[in-house]
């Protein structure tokens, strides 16, 4: 194939990734407002188009609006540069994820990844720990006090986790074999029973655990928690600066429920007579709906208790769950 | 292959910078005037300067979290290629990991005891 | 094709590591360090080493230089207590020159390298399974005597810390 077929052909799968995972972030924070009120018996948006759908529209037409402020005293550049980090790193993430089964169209198969590189799990799990320079830069060029301390538990909170979400996902890998997606998706191919997710359940307990704390949802949420340091490290951030670190968010969200999906829970083989796609999109769904489904249901925890669980629990255990996997496996 | 996945690495690369920067480029639809009043004041009731400073110092924790995570991570990069080939490595590969585990465990249990890790 | 991405690669690996040592700021020069890391990585995976290049974007970006970035965040330097450099273009350009013969050396010594093919091994060198057979059979000792390694500087850590603290 020729560098400007593959060029090309990146391009065009890029932009279908980006313009789809932006859409489903936009409709996803309009799904969580309506999800959370109808748990808290409310009926969230309504005044906006049907059921309030067109809140989206409304509420992105004032983002992309809304003034541009850069606080006094923050060292700009580093400011300026922190947001995009955030979004940058989260899209970049998802050039390795295979999405669907591969399909013919005119005669020319479409292989639904943009680059297929053969340790993609560890190419995933990388480029998303590389979003942390988000928040991180975020504090430090704010000059502001709950800027800083934002910062410095998210860094914490999420490097603990990513030690974690590493060590359970390595029991998996011993009984597939590979990094690769594909490989690990192909590898639970038949059937609901053929999931890993019978066979490795800790791991999938710690990974979805870890999978939160890393995207900064409830009920870890410790970094942006309002009651206790305002904002986080956002707290400067207004308008579309602060709109890129929310689609960063989305976007981190959607990565760990397809990674989850696809590690853990058969991926995109069909299931029955169900095609590959639409299982797929249902579990990514699911996936969604759970990470609000538990912001709805579940109580804030306190920073000390999350370093506790992550340092004292969720590691050793994944430690012996390698270690137990590696005797039945040899 | 190579060159062609770093080809499409930097074209992804390349739109998912292009992306943000557009958004951010957005603001100039809307009112431009943050400079002339006192809107970009940093958020703190409207002082300036926040109480007590801004560099307030922290606790050696965090420090601490961050090198232990360094050194974890480490450990992790370090294990991914036995899981890969844990079948054929089999009961030597497996009790060369065990060796390996047993440090780290040696390690975290010297955290735990030596209390760095508690957050009071 | 593997050239020009490795030419333009290896100018953003230099154009960082010259702003990591000409920036004024601790901040800038370690976000341009980060720049040259990436470029390192994208090499490895140009050289068909998608091992390596997943390693060095979690060990050095995700990892190395976040600590950096955090320790720098947590001193809190400011604008006054950086030294003052003066000159500083000047004297890096004569600690060039003085470098000279070194460099020299190091030049004449590669001319002289027996002459082998300097094309792309394919797929399947670099590999992650390759690689693994390769650590745990041949470089057993030398991986052993890591985790020994990364123990200590643990322990350091630990007490180090605590010595701050009382």
């Amino acid at each position: 194939m020729s560098e400007t077929a593959v060029i090309i052909e990146t391009i065009v799968k890029a932009v279908v990734v980006l313009s789809v995972v932006a859409g489903m972030g936009a409709f996803a924070t309009w799904i969580e407002r309506k999800v959370l009120a109808f748990m808290q018996r409310r009926l969230g948006p309504m005044h906006v188009g049907p059921y309030g759908v067109l809140q989206l529209a409304a509420d992105g037409i004032k983002l992309f609006t809304k003034e541009d402020i850069i606080p006094q005293n923050a060292l700009k550049p580093i400011f300026v540069l922190a947001p995009i980090v955030a979004a940058t790193s989260a899209f970049v993430a998802m050039a390795a994820i295979p999405y669907f089964p591969e399909f013919t169209v005119f005669g020319y198969t479409v292989h639904p990844i943009v680059s297929d590189i053969n340790v993609a799990l560890l190419y995933v799990m990388g480029v998303a720990s590389v979003g942390i320079y988000g928040p991180l830069l975020a504090g430090m060029s704010s000059a502001n006090k709950w800027s800083l301390l934002g910062a410095a538990r998210a860094v914490v909170q999420i490097l603990s986790f990513e030690v974690v979400s590493g060590l359970s996902v390595l029991a998996p890998i011993m009984m597939i074999g590979s990094l690769s997606l594909i490989d690990i998706n192909d590898f639970q191919s038949g059937g609901v029973t053929n999931w890993l997710l019978w066979k490795q359940p800790l791991a999938f307990l710690l990974f979805a655990i870890a999978g939160f704390a890393e995207t900064n949802r409830s009920p870890f949420d410790t970094i942006e928690f309002e009651a206790e340091i305002v904002s986080g490290f956002a707290t400067e951030y207004s308008g579309m600066r602060w709109g890129l670190f929310f689609v960063g968010e989305y976007a981190n969200m959607i990565t760990i429920a397809v990674l989850v999906s696809i590690i853990f829970m058969g991926g995109y083989n069909p299931i029955w007579f169900i095609p590959g796609a639409i299982v797929m999109l249902l579990k990514v769904s699911f996936w969604i709906f759970l990470f609000l489904w538990v912001r709805a249901a579940w109580p804030h925890v306190r920073p000390d208790q999350l370093m506790w669980v992550c340092w004292k629990v969720l590691m050793p255990l994944a430690l012996v769950n390698i270690l137990i996997t590696g005797i039945v496996l040899v | 292959m190579s060159a062609q996945l770093v080809l499409s690495l930097s074209v992804v690369l390349i739109l998912a910078l292009g992306v943000p920067v557009l958004f951010l480029l957005s603001s100039k639809l809307g009112p431009q005037e943050s400079t002339k009043n006192s809107k970009n004041i940093p958020y703190e009731s409207g002082i300036t300067h926040c109480v007590g400073g801004c560099d307030n110092r922290f606790s050696v924790k965090f420090y601490l979290v961050a090198i232990l995570f360094v050194l974890f991570d480490v450990e992790i990069v370090f294990m991914f290629p036995w899981a890969v080939r844990v079948r054929e490595l089999g009961y030597f590969g497996l009790f060369e990991m065990f060796a390996f585990i047993a440090l780290l465990v040696l390690g975290l249990i010297y955290i735990y005891r030596s209390g760095a890790l508690k957050w009071q | 094709m593997a050239d020009i991405v490795f030419a333009i690669l290896a100018i953003f690996a230099l154009v960082g590591a010259f702003g990591m040592i000409s920036f004024h700021s601790p901040i800038h020069s370690a976000l341009s360090f980060i720049v040259t890391i990436l470029a390192l990585a994208g090499i490895f995976a140009l050289l068909s080493a998608p091992f390596l290049f997943a390693v060095q974007i979690i060990v050095y970006a995700g990892a190395i230089m976040v600590l950096m970035l955090f320790i720098i965040m947590f001193l809190n330097v400011r604008e006054s207590n950086f030294p003052k450099e003066p000159n500083k273009f000047i004297s890096m350009f004569f600690g060039s020159i003085l470098l000279l013969p070194v460099n020299i050396f190091i030049v004449r010594a590669f001319l002289k390298m027996p002459e082998k093919s300097m094309e792309i091994v394919e797929d399947g060198f670099g590999n992650i399974g390759s690689l693994s057979m390769e650590l745990f059979t041949r470089w057993l000792l030398p991986f052993e005597a890591i985790s020994i390694l990364l123990l200590v500087a643990l322990v350091g850590a630990v007490v180090l810390a605590r010595k701050e603290e009382s």
